[in-house]
């Protein structure tokens, strides 16, 4: 009856990375350096590969590490029951890169054009994201928290419609190529990003320019008393900073959020991938032998 | 001179409407007076094709008008018919303003004006109230409407929906597909709305289907449009049609103005009536959900009864074989008036209910027989009912390393009020000491008398703080050595964030708290610094009982709504000195949270860095209600990576709704409360369950039971957390792992899973049962692969955000 209890049952907001104190961590580190000291150790008749004994015990247990990673995935939709995710996961990033040094080992550090090197071509990439995700999952948590301060989505989004309306009446006291710079800022659909502002930013940009465009434009107005008193000009160009200031915060949500969990677009249909790759390799290997 | 009529019926519901074919039957003169243009208006607004259910589905149905179980469309279309047929004298659109009684009569006046005149007039308004109207400058126009009858009416207008409660937002979805439509909110978010169409409402907020205003209001109103007041400053909204959803002003009001007395203070308060449904006004009756009745069945039996009385041809009320059911297992034979005789003459709290009260308590309770050494109920149990001693007696064990030590409680006497008014495990084990015949009365009944029968409300206070006192003081001293601490003792009720003790003020009490929370603190510095953390039967203020301190040491605040017992210090210093024996054992008590309080205080030093962060989560946790929660979902956002899982095990685990949502909590100090259930220590949401679907487990979760559910939105409006979402159920599937693991990496889209079995709507009320029906380990926790998410007990969290949250 824990759960009720005033004594906690589970460690309390533990990142995956120090589960039970990085016991898999440990786990990982021991089984490379027992593969790594077995590499050594060996006295194979000709180069080390993956024909030898050594390599043979090595590939094996690459193998099983492949599936057993894969198999996450499937472990991650199975809701329910006891056991915590968190430690798998856990496990699954530390036995992950210890794979990336038994599969090495296993090749013997040798690179060709074939099936066999693209497993471990394959291998690495599928490794590599998955350092970039832990890193992800590590680091982005905590931007996107900060850059939140408490806001959501909604409350962000109903802020800026109201901030746009408000930006577009206000316009409406001014000349109409004024008038018009302003309206096109502040069009419905700005705040929508996609992929390729994820690498460049590059819609963001424009949406940013745009609006610091219209600012410096509203305020020459300022300089030219004639067209408008400073009591139209200044809160048009309040109301413009602040929205330039909210979409900035929007896209840094935006992008946070993207990096943190895009990186799985490329994780697991690699993955997927690797399996078949690894299944021809081993095909192949026997069928040549 | 002689009124127009005999009965004049006012609302035409279930209750009205069954009480005037009854009287169209009997042939006497009748008007039935209704507010809206059709009849039944509270069934008719239900959601279309709602299925309507018939419980207490043991209960008889008596009368003119059929019901069963069924949809919507065809109750309502037999009811019309009966209407028809009995030839029901019906006035429609006749709203009544009030009702004055002379002489023998009385006079009803409409709204319009219109006045007649009847000899007893019964009232079936039923819960909905009276619409609440805007008072800004040109709220006179036409184009300002309450409600929206047909949303398909409009097509391309500009519309501004005043109002973001439910109804509120309802219209505003419902319009946004045609229309141009923005909603204008008093609030600073959307959490005033039920889960389901705050959700909704963000959708359409979010792709630019409905333009929300919060933190506004409406300043004034023109031809072409409304201008409102936002934290931006003012802005104009034109608009063609301007439909303000402000809620609805209680009918109490208008009871009162008819010269009908209610017993308490308490919204909740039902007028007393008689056994035959009259009020404090003679001739004047109610009947329905405006008498505490809330089902449709109970209204119509209840319309039929009284007429018949009234026609001079009464019949027994639909109750009585559910009644002789109750009791058939502890009085086999005896007839139910006899039973209710006994029950007055043997269980002091029920002896001033009036006989319609008896009979619905009644109803509720459990009546049993026990052999010498049966347990009633055990320590450490859930459970939340009072147990009334008929006859017979039973011994009370409070430490169960001292088993001779029981206290003996004998006929005429109740045991169990602690765990149900602090809601609570039950502090103590009860077995019969002789053989006994109980009565258990059921947390929702004991409400209901509480809010109506101000005696009950009494003698459960005044037995709960005799024995709290004796429990937490001396436990095993007898209690003749407390009577003068006792006297001394009054209960008062705490607002959250109310001050019960303040730092530097002399010490003038010794303070127990019944129910709720408090933190304890001291300034340090400039900076208020939450030393600990008070849970409901919590020993405070003792400071200067067993030494010469003056002064408090600590402020103490309550964190919820919190009842406390002040024992004056004069009679305390003077008992202890007294009775030596006593003093030993207060302070015993007084050492146990003594020690918890300077572990904590040692902790905690320093008011900045981590221990000031422990203490900023702290104060937001509590500012949310976490103080009166058993078990609370927390997640740390700076861990979350919004995956989703913790919904998605959720949705798995219970049929392919969630009951979770990350996007409607509230955040602060980079914590998150999701929406989800805390399984409160005394349970808003059971309250006013018309057919008491939630429970709580001995285990302590509260569930609802979905078997008994009829979808009346009522827990879903009590909850105070919003955490209750009415969902139409069906089967929903799942697509398979491979589909779903391709859509978290965006390259495939779960078709919409719910297969639309086309039977009758079937709303019923969903909440976290903890995973109780799966397991019975929350699948959310389980599921989160960063380590983010906990449930947990509010004490525990909070004992780790003290001593082990920075290592
Ligand atoms: C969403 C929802 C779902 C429900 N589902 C069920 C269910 O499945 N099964 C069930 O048994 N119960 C259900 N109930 C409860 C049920 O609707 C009520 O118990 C029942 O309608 C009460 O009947 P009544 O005659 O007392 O009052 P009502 O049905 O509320 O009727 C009152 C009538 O009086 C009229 N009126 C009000 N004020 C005035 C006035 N000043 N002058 C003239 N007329 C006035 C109103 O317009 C209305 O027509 C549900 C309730 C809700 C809200
Ligand atoms: C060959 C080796 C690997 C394979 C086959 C593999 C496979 C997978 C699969 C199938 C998933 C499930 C994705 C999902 O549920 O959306 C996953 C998730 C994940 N992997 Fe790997 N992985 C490997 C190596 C690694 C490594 C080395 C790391 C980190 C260093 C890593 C980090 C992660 C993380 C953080 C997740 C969590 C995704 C989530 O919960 O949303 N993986 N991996
Ligand atoms: S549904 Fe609401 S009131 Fe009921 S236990 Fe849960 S949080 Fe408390
Ligand atoms: S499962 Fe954990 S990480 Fe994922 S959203 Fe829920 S709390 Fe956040």
């Amino acid at each position: 009856m824990t759960r009720f209890s005033s004594a906690a049952a589970l460690p309390i907001h533990r990142s995956f990375l120090v589960w039970r104190n990085g016991i898999y961590a440990k786990a990982a580190l021991l089984l490379t350096a027992s593969c790594i000291l077995l590499y050594a150790l060996q006295h194979p008749t000709g180069p080390a590969n993956g024909g030898t004994a050594v390599g043979y015990f090595l590939g094996t247990l690459a193998a099983i590490l492949v599936l057993w990673l894969a198999w996450f995935g499937i472990r991650r939709r199975r809701y329910g029951g006891a056991g915590q995710l968190e430690g798998l996961l856990s496990a699954h990033v530390y036995f992950g890169i210890a794979l990336m040094i038994v599969a090495t080992l296993h090749a013997g550090f040798r690179l060709h054009w074939n099936v066999h090197s693209l497993t471990l071509v394959l291998l690495s990439l599928v490794v590599a994201s998955g350092m970039f995700g832990s890193y992800a999952f590590w680091r982005y948590p905590q931007l996107m928290t900060q850059n939140r301060a408490s806001a959501t989505l909604t409350s962000m989004t109903a802020e800026l419609a109201t901030l746009d309306l408000r930006c577009r009446q206000l316009a409406l006291l001014f000349p109409d190529d004024i008038m018009s710079l302003v309206h096109e800022t502040v069009a419905p659909g700005t705040a929508h990003f996609g992929m390729a502002d994820l690498v460049w930013g590059r819609r963001h940009n424009q949406v940013h320019r745009n609006n610091l465009a219209a600012i410096a434009r509203v305020q020459t107005q300022l300089a030219d008393r004639q067209a408008a008193t400073p009591s139209e000009v200044l809160p048009l160009v309040q109301s413009l900073t602040q929205r330039l200031i909210l979409m900035e915060r929007m896209y840094r949500d935006w992008r946070y959020r993207a990096l943190m969990l895009q990186w799985r677009a490329i994780h697991v249909p690699l993955t997927i991938g690797l399996i078949v790759a690894l299944a021809i390799h081993v095909i192949v290997v026997f069928y040549d032998w | 001179m002689t009124p127009q009529f005999s009965i004049a019926i006012v609302g035409s519901g279930p209750g009205g409407l069954s009480a005037a074919a009854t009287a169209a039957r009997y042939g006497l003169s009748h008007v039935l007076l209704e507010r809206t243009d059709h009849l039944c208006d509270t069934v008719y607004r239900y959601q279309k094709g709602k299925k309507v259910m018939a419980h207490p589905m043991r209960l008889p149905l008596l009368g003119e008008m059929p019901f069963e179980q069924g949809a919507r469309e065809t109750i309502l279309a037999n009811w019309q018919r009966v209407a028809v047929e009995h030839a029901v004298n019906v006035r429609l659109a006749s709203e009544v303003n009030s009702i004055a009684k002379t002489d023998d009569d009385f006079t009803v006046t409409m709204a319009d004006g219109a006045a007649i005149s009847a000899a007893h007039v019964i009232l079936a308004i039923g819960l909905q109230g009276n619409i609440r109207r805007l008072t800004v400058p040109g709220a006179e126009k036409p184009h300002v409407k309450y409600q929206l009858d047909d949303p398909d009416d409009y097509r391309d207008k500009r519309i501004v929906v005043i109002g973001a409660g439910d109804a509120g937002l309802e219209n505003a979805l419902a319009l946004c597909g045609n229309n141009d439509v923005s909603v204008v909110n008093r609030q600073p978010d959307l959490s005033r709305a039920k889960p389901a169409n705050v959700s909704d409402t963000d959708r359409a907020i979010r792709s630019g289907r409905i333009r929300a205003f919060h933190n506004a209001s409406p300043l004034r109103i023109d031809d072409e449009g409304v201008t409102i007041d936002t934290p931006n400053g003012e802005v104009r909204l034109p608009a063609d049609i301007i439909i303000a959803r402000l809620g609805a002003i209680p009918p109490r009001k208008f009871l009162e103005s008819c010269g009908i007395k209610f017993p308490s203070k308490d919204p909740a308060a039902i007028p007393e009536l008689s056994e035959s449904y009259e009020s404090n006004v003679p001739g004047l009756y109610i009947i329905g959900a405006l008498g505490g009745y809330t089902l449709i069945k109970q209204a119509i039996n209840q319309g039929h009864e009284l007429v018949r009385r009234l026609a001079g041809d009464p019949t027994p009320p639909a109750d009585a074989p559910l009644l002789q059911n109750v009791c058939a297992d502890a009085f086999p034979g005896k007839p139910v008036n006899l039973v209710l005789q006994y029950l007055r003459d043997h269980v002091p709290i029920l002896a001033g209910l009036t006989s319609l009260q008896l009979r619905e308590t009644l109803l509720d309770c459990t009546l049993a027989r026990f052999g010498k050494g049966d347990t009633v109920f055990s320590r450490g149990d859930y459970t939340s009912s009072l147990w009334n001693i008929a006859e017979g007696a039973v011994s009370v064990e409070l430490d169960p390393a001292r088993p001779d030590n029981v206290i003996e409680v004998g006929a005429g006497e109740f045991v169990g009020e602690l765990g149900l008014l602090s809601g609570r495990r039950r502090n103590a084990t009860v077995t019969a000491a002789a053989p006994s015949i109980m009565v258990e009365i059921p947390l929702r009944a004991v409400r209901r008398l509480q809010t109506s029968v101000a005696e009950v409300q009494q003698e459960l206070d005044r037995v709960a703080v005799r024995r709290l006192i004796h429990t937490t003081l001396g436990p095993d001293r007898p209690i003749a050595e407390l009577e003068d601490i006792i006297a001394g003792a009054t209960l008062r009720t705490y607002r959250a964030g109310a001050c019960i003790i303040k730092e530097g003020e002399t010490i003038a009490a010794l303070y127990i708290l019944r129910s709720g929370s408090a933190t304890v603190a001291r300034s340090e510095a400039g900076r208020e610094n939450v030393l600990n953390f008070l849970g409901a039967g919590s020993l405070f203020g003792e400071r200067g009982f067993l030494d010469d301190h003056a002064v408090r040491a600590a402020t103490i605040t309550a964190t919820v709504a919190s009842d406390v017992i002040c024992i004056d210090a004069a009679p305390v210093r003077d008992t202890l000195a007294r009775t030596p024996a006593l003093r030993a054992a207060f302070s015993r008590a007084v050492q146990t949270q003594l020690a918890q309080s300077l572990r904590a205080t040692v902790t905690q030093t320093q008011s900045t860095g981590p221990a000031g962060k422990a203490a900023a989560i702290s104060d937001f946790l509590l500012s949310k209600g976490v103080g009166e929660a058993t078990n609370v979902f927390i997640i740390d956002e700076t861990i979350c990576t919004r995956c989703g899982n913790c919904e998605q095990a959720c949705a798995a685990t219970h049929g392919g709704i969630s009951r979770v949502s990350r996007e409607l909590g509230a955040s602060a100090e980079q914590i998150l409360i999701p929406l989800a259930c805390r399984h409160c220590e005394t349970p808003h949401c059971m309250a006013n369950c018309p057919v008491d679907a939630i429970s709580r487990t001995p285990t302590g979760e509260v569930i609802i039971n979905q078997q008994t559910c009829i979808g009346c939105e009522k827990c879903a409006e009590d909850c105070p957390y919003d955490v209750i979402s009415m969902v139409d159920i069906g089967a929903r599937k799942r697509p398979n792992w491979l589909v779903r693991m391709l859509a978290t990496v965006g390259l495939a889209r779960p078709a919409d899973a719910r297969i639309d079995t086309g039977a009758e709507h079937e709303k019923k009320a969903l909440k976290c049962d903890l995973c109780s029906s799966a397991g019975g380990i929350p699948a959310c926790v389980t599921a989160c692969p960063t380590g983010a998410a906990v449930r947990i007990a509010p004490e525990a969290y909070m004992t780790w955000l003290r001593e082990g949250s920075n290592p």
